[in-house]
């Protein structure tokens, strides 16, 4: 007898170590944890803003007053029934006793049951003296090396504002990322595979969210570094070091020359740069081309092209909006090629006051429009901050509240987007002929959804404004945003460009950057904001830094050990070429267009022209201020257009046969053929030229892969084209082959 | 340095014989295409044509309308009777009331889920990955044949060109547990994609030129080893089959259809005129999308099925058009069943009728429910509401017994009496008609699939 009443508490309290069982049950520190981990509060449940068959608690148990008034008074009283608390429909529907949606939950010898029921019993107080407000949770360990297999307990110590703390870990709440390479239990208890990984854990426990780091070695021996250029390879080093992962070796001079015109100037290199860049012998030849490419126009356009998409410069229906999206692109491309400083482009944007023409940044605010629009891009474009979900509730992976959320929507709260609307242009003499920001005489007041308190501007984590502020307080938005003590704001921009060129970012995705998604090598990227802030926000410069490092320039073959890694950096991360890019080399290997710099495909101004092949391959549609907008994966389509399109066919020049008639969908029949592009210069020049094969191969292949072909590649080849006879089909078959490799598609 | 000679060029007939072996690589595909090469044609390749309700179908006003249940509970619509004698279903459904000595209802079947999602076509039941990529990852991603993709997913825009955008909850193409290779072919209607479908090379041009791209390839950067480019490779070598073959742009063109039939599958007259304008959701167009095209997606999905499909999700690309709240984003019980539950009857019933002319009974099964049912009360706006405990779930063909009733439901129609099912037990049922099962446990890779398939599956048989 004494034994069965022993065993089950004996068991649990060896489960959840720190007193829990001696204490009694407060509501917002005890049963609203417990609903939230019993789900009862999730979306889908009694969370949803409707609730569920009448009963509705607050999402993840944000708003324990509205729980509390929920569970006491609502249902007359039955939910809880305190002189027989087994009896309250709380208990009897989380068991399954009585038919309940969610199903059964929990069962009557668990701790949750137990809690539930204890505090029902004491009287179900509001704040009982166990409701001390919460100041912060802490995951114990912070960081830990797991051995590969091997598995760590975790704890989450909350600490109250009393001065008291608790372990909580029964209450808290655990998601580990990446999922496929750390798991974590109820317990706190993580668990890793056989993969090396840089990852985390999060634990939630009532608003406060906080991570433990976990690193799994790969432990191989780390040999032969590459010299260390800067302070990128320092840290870089120091981190293989640490997890011992060895890297692939420095690539080839005319492998890096391709590599880095695609990721600073956005097109492939020239036959011509790429024989003088082999023939250089200078010890600074890589300094002096990088110099040479942010110097270019291509730098410009090629950054524009990236910017104008997250920056929302988006063609809708009218060709009105050109005006504007031609001016706002030529903005960005004279203010990167200017190399303005990166805080005072942003204060442009931000501040921006009048009419489209003159102000072109006012396209940005045409696409918004409404206050919390502009706040929450802004949050994610230049602090990596997604505070959208803040909008409604709390984030439940995020310290932002909607207090955070509409404090920060405040600053644009003065902010007038007006838009020509010829409809109702009777009764509105002020609709303006362009898209026009003006400042509103007074604030829109911004209340808080929920309590109503007005509230005043402020930016995310920092001391709010005095209401009475005079003046557009924008101004004081971009002062805080670009503040070198911003926490935020160097980071994501060093995060955004280091993803840039090297694939991955430190923080995945780069605008990302809440708190419970930490960096994978936390000193190089403070080292990198630093940069950045101490260059006084220069673009180029930071640009240059990355690109002259020897991490950059390592080769993409990976080594026995590294190929699994793709956080470390330690061989080159290889990327499919960007639509744009990839448009416009294949234009320039084909020669079926004239090339010249102004009709490249990366140089368009805005989403405007309507191509299947752009669509195909992912250019973003600058709907969105995500960098994801982009896709950068493959596809079925992707590969047969490549392979068989009418477009790309005629480009290289090919005879086709008969068109069959389009096939048909249900009653619509397809549009219009594509239009037919003359047979291909590339293969006519190639098949008149009178110099031997060889060298016609050759300037194939400088221009297709930037690259002298091996004796192999030459031999193969000339056999392929005696073989087929007619010269113009055999380089018609090698052209098509070469644009539908791997070596061509990738940056590598 | 790799140094490949003239003898070692890949010739286009050896490149043709490998290519069905190669593209299923790991998969199953080739010992299972080897053991069924000696059948003619396709005729033991299975199918699994699942129509998502997403929003929650009523289980009440389908096939469970408790006629004696109080009326705050009982189906709405009123009853008729079935050809399965003392089953009746809600009368929006008459026409699969006529044909219900061919189907098999599950009334005890649930969800255990009350919010929308996609649960279980993607869900953790199923590995958080779309059923149909577990398919293709088992069989292969297309059809050795043919080429067809073994998974595609059917929107309101792959058959018509005037349907509203959707904007779908959930990720129908997920595919964690497989990799993005095995993600469903969406067609998209009329466009570029339908014209780069037809091979505009002769084959044999075009089977050299893959030849030659293979040996630069080979003899250029070693990128191969690389994640990405391998995935590459593979959508390479997809392209290439359904080139040759031909076969998808042939399936995908409902031109080839008998007139009379296509016009015996559309359910477009089943757009009501005010388009449900009182609600959000019928403003958006989110009806007339699902109207207009659910019959002919249908068809389609048939004739992908017929070309060697495995799986085809269909599903009305918008969340929720089954989700009858009657709240003013969502229509009442009793005007969504006119507005989804009319042209569902329809399409499905005309399936049956062209499947059955056809004899594919056996090898096409059709599955449909949602990711949940409603409330036995009926709310006060005449609405029901979510409810994970019990959610209607029809299934016709394959091993399904015709003409069966499985489980019975409580009296208020709230959660099964007996033996629940679940989106486990479905799953299952949905790869024992896939494939034979214990053949696939002998293939180590493919363990994690297995475990899905060691639930018990729906007694339907």
């Amino acid at each position: 007898m004494i034994i069965r009443l022993t065993l089950p508490s004996l068991a649990l309290a060896l489960l959840f170590p720190v007193g829990v069982f001696a204490q009694g049950s407060g509501f917002t520190n005890d049963v609203v944890p417990t609903l939230t981990r019993l789900g009862c509060n999730s979306g889908g449940c009694h969370g949803k803003a409707a609730g569920q068959n009448g009963f509705k608690l607050s999402l993840f148990g944000f708003e324990p007053e509205e729980d509390y008034e929920h569970l006491k008074r609502d249902a007359l009283g039955r939910r809880l029934n305190l002189t027989d608390p087994d009896q309250s429909l709380l208990l009897l529907k989380a068991t399954g006793s009585v038919p309940h949606g969610g199903g059964a939950l929990t069962h009557k010898n668990s701790t949750y049951y137990a809690i539930l029921h204890r505090w029902i019993s004491a009287g179900a107080l509001w704040k009982g003296d166990k409701d001390a407000g919460l100041a912060r949770i802490e995951v114990q360990p912070a960081a830990s090396t797991i051995q590969r297999g091997g598995s760590q307990k975790l704890a989450v110590m909350a600490y109250f504002a009393d001065g008291t703390q608790r372990d909580v870990t029964h209450l808290a709440q655990f998601k580990a990322d990446p999922p496929e390479a750390i798991s974590v239990d109820d317990t706190g208890l993580a668990s890793v595979g056989q993969q090396s990984v840089s990852g985390s854990v999060m634990a939630r426990y009532q608003d406060q969210v906080a991570v433990s780091r976990i690193v799994v070695p790969l432990g191989a021996k780390v040999a032969n570094l590459p010299p260390a250029r800067n302070f990128i390879d320092e840290l870089i080093f120091k981190q293989w070091k640490a997890i011992g992962l060895p890297p692939s070796p420095l690539c080839d001079d005319v492998t890096f020359l391709r590599r880095v015109t695609i990721d600073i100037a956005g097109r492939t290199p020239t036959p011509e740069e790429v024989e003088a860049f082999a023939k250089a012998k200078a010890e600074d030849r890589h300094e002096k081309l990088v110099d040479r490419l942010l110097a270019s126009e291509d730098y410009a356009y090629y950054f524009a092209n990236k910017w104008a998409a997250v920056l929302r410069n988006r063609r809708n229906s009218s060709n009105e909006d050109a005006k504007g999206t031609t001016l706002l692109h030529k903005w960005i491309v004279k203010s990167l090629h200017e190399n303005v400083p990166f805080n005072a482009f942003v204060r442009e944007i931000l501040t921006a006051t009048g009419e489209e023409g003159e102000t072109p940044q006012v396209v940005w605010y045409r696409e918004l429009r409404e206050s919390s629009g502009l706040a929450e891009d802004t949050a994610q474009l230049f602090l990596g901050q997604r505070v959208q979900c803040a909008k409604c509730h709390h984030h439940p992976t995020e310290r932002w509240s909607q207090r955070d959320y509409w404090s920060l929507t405040a600053f644009f709260a003065r902010t007038d987007v007006q838009l020509p609307n010829p409809k109702s242009n009777k009764g509105m003499p002020k609709a303006p002929k362009r898209p026009t920001v003006v400042l509103k005489f007074e604030a829109d007041p911004i209340t808080h959804p929920r309590t109503g308190e007005t509230l005043a501007p402020a930016g995310l984590g920092a001391k709010a404004l005095k209401s009475a502020e005079e003046g557009d307080s924008r101004a004081v938005l971009a002062d805080w945003i670009t503040d070198p003590k911003n926490p935020y704001f160097a980071r994501t921009l060093a995060n955004r460009y280091w993803k840039h060129f090297m694939g991955r970012g430190l923080v995945e995705p780069e605008d990302d950057m809440r708190a419970t998604n930490p960096p994978t090598n936390p000193e190089l990227l403070d080292a990198l904001a630093k940069h950045f802030i101490d260059s006084k926000y220069d673009l180029k410069a930071l640009v240059r830094v990355i690109c002259l490092s020897s991490t950059y320039r390592l080769s993409c073959e990976p080594n026995k050990d590294n190929a699994q890694d793709r956080q470390n950096y330690a061989r080159f991360t290889i990327r499919r070429l960007p639509a744009e890019v990839l448009l416009d080399a294949i234009n320039q290997v084909t020669l079926a267009k004239p090339m010249t710099p102004q009709s490249r495909t990366v140089r368009l101004p805005d989403n405007q022209s309507a191509s299947y092949f752009l669509k195909a391959f992912g250019r973003p549609e600058a709907a969105s201020a995500c960098e994801c907008d982009r896709s950068s994966t493959h596809n079925l389509a992707q590969m047969l257009h490549l392979f068989n399109s009418t477009e790309i066919l005629g480009q290289i020049g090919d005879v086709l046969k008969d068109e069959p008639p389009p096939p048909k969908v249900g009653k619509q029949s397809i549009a219009k053929p594509a239009p037919k592009v003359t047979a291909g210069a590339r293969i006519l020049k190639l098949a008149t030229d009178k110099r031997a094969h060889a060298e016609r191969i050759r300037e194939l292949y400088l221009a297709a892969f930037a690259r002298e072909p091996s004796t192999e590649e030459v031999a193969n080849l000339e056999a392929h084209i005696q073989q087929r006879g007619d010269v113009r089909a055999a380089y018609a078959d090698i052209l098509w082959a070469l644009l539908n490799s791997s070596e061509f598609m990738y940056n590598h | 340095m790799l140094t490949l000679h003239e003898n070692a060029r890949i010739s286009r007939r050896q490149l043709l014989s490998i290519g069905s072996l190669a593209l299923g690589g790991l998969s199953l595909s080739s010992l299972l295409a080897a053991k069924a090469s000696g059948a003619t044609g396709s005729a033991n390749d299975k199918s699994v044509i699942f129509i998502f309700q997403q929003g929650g179908p009523p289980q009440f006003e389908t096939y469970d309308p408790k006629p004696n249940a109080p009326s705050d509970i009982r189906t709405v619509t009123g009853i008729t009777q079935t050809t399965i004698p003392g089953v009746q279903f809600g009368d929006t459904l008459g026409r699969l009331a006529r044909h219900a000595d061919k189907l098999t209802i599950v009334r005890s079947f649930q969800t255990d889920n009350g919010g929308h999602n996609i649960r279980p076509l993607v869900g953790p039941e199923s590995l958080n990955t779309n059923i149909g990529a577990i398919a293709a990852r088992v069989l292969g991603s297309t059809h050795p044949t043919t080429g067809m993709p073994r998974n595609a997913l059917l929107l309101p825009q792959s058959v018509c060109s005037d349907v509203a955008a959707g904007q779908g909850r959930g990720d129908l193409s997920a595919t964690p547990a497989v990799g993005s290779n095995y993600a469903p072919f969406t067609p998209g209607g009329p466009g570029p994609l339908m014209r780069d479908l037809r091979l505009n090379l002769a084959p044999d041009h075009f089977a050299d030129r893959r030849a030659l791209l293979e040996q630069m390839d080979a003899l250029s950067r070693q990128l191969g080893r690389d994640t990405q480019v391998q995935s590459a490779d593979q959508y390479q070598r997809q392209a290439a089959e359904v080139l040759l073959s031909g076969r998808v742009a042939e399936a995908l063109d409902l031109s080839r259809e008998d007139p009379r039939l296509v016009s015996a599958y559309d359910t477009a007259r089943y757009v009501a005129s005010h388009n449900w304008s009182q609600v959000a959701r019928g403003r958006q167009g989110m009806y007339t999308g699902q109207a207009k095209s659910l019959g002919k997606s249908l068809l389609l999905a048939r004739r992908l099925c017929e070309a060697g499909c495995a799986f085809v999700t269909v599903h009305a690309d918008y969340a929720g058009v089954w989700d009858f709240h009657a709240d003013g984003n969502n229509l009442n019980v009793a005007d969504g069943m006119e507005a989804v539950g009319r042209s569902f009857d329809h399409a499905v019933a005309a399936f049956i009728d062209d499947i059955e002319a056809r004899g594919l009974q056996d090898r096409i099964m059709l599955v449909a429910c949602g990711e949940m049912g409603r409330t036995p009360r009926i709310n006060p706006r005449g609405g029901r509401d979510h409810w994970g405990k019990l959610a209607p779930l029809l299934i016709y063909g394959g091993n399904a017994a015709r003409g069966r009733v499985v489980g019975q439901s409580t009296r208020d129609g709230g959660e099964p009496s007996g033996t629940p099912y679940n989106g486990r037990h479905l799953i299952s049922t949905i790869l024992h008609h896939l494939w034979d099962v214990p053949q696939v446990r002998l293939q180590p890779a493919f363990a994690s699939v297995y475990r899905l398939a060691e639930v018990n599956p729906i007694p339907i048989g």
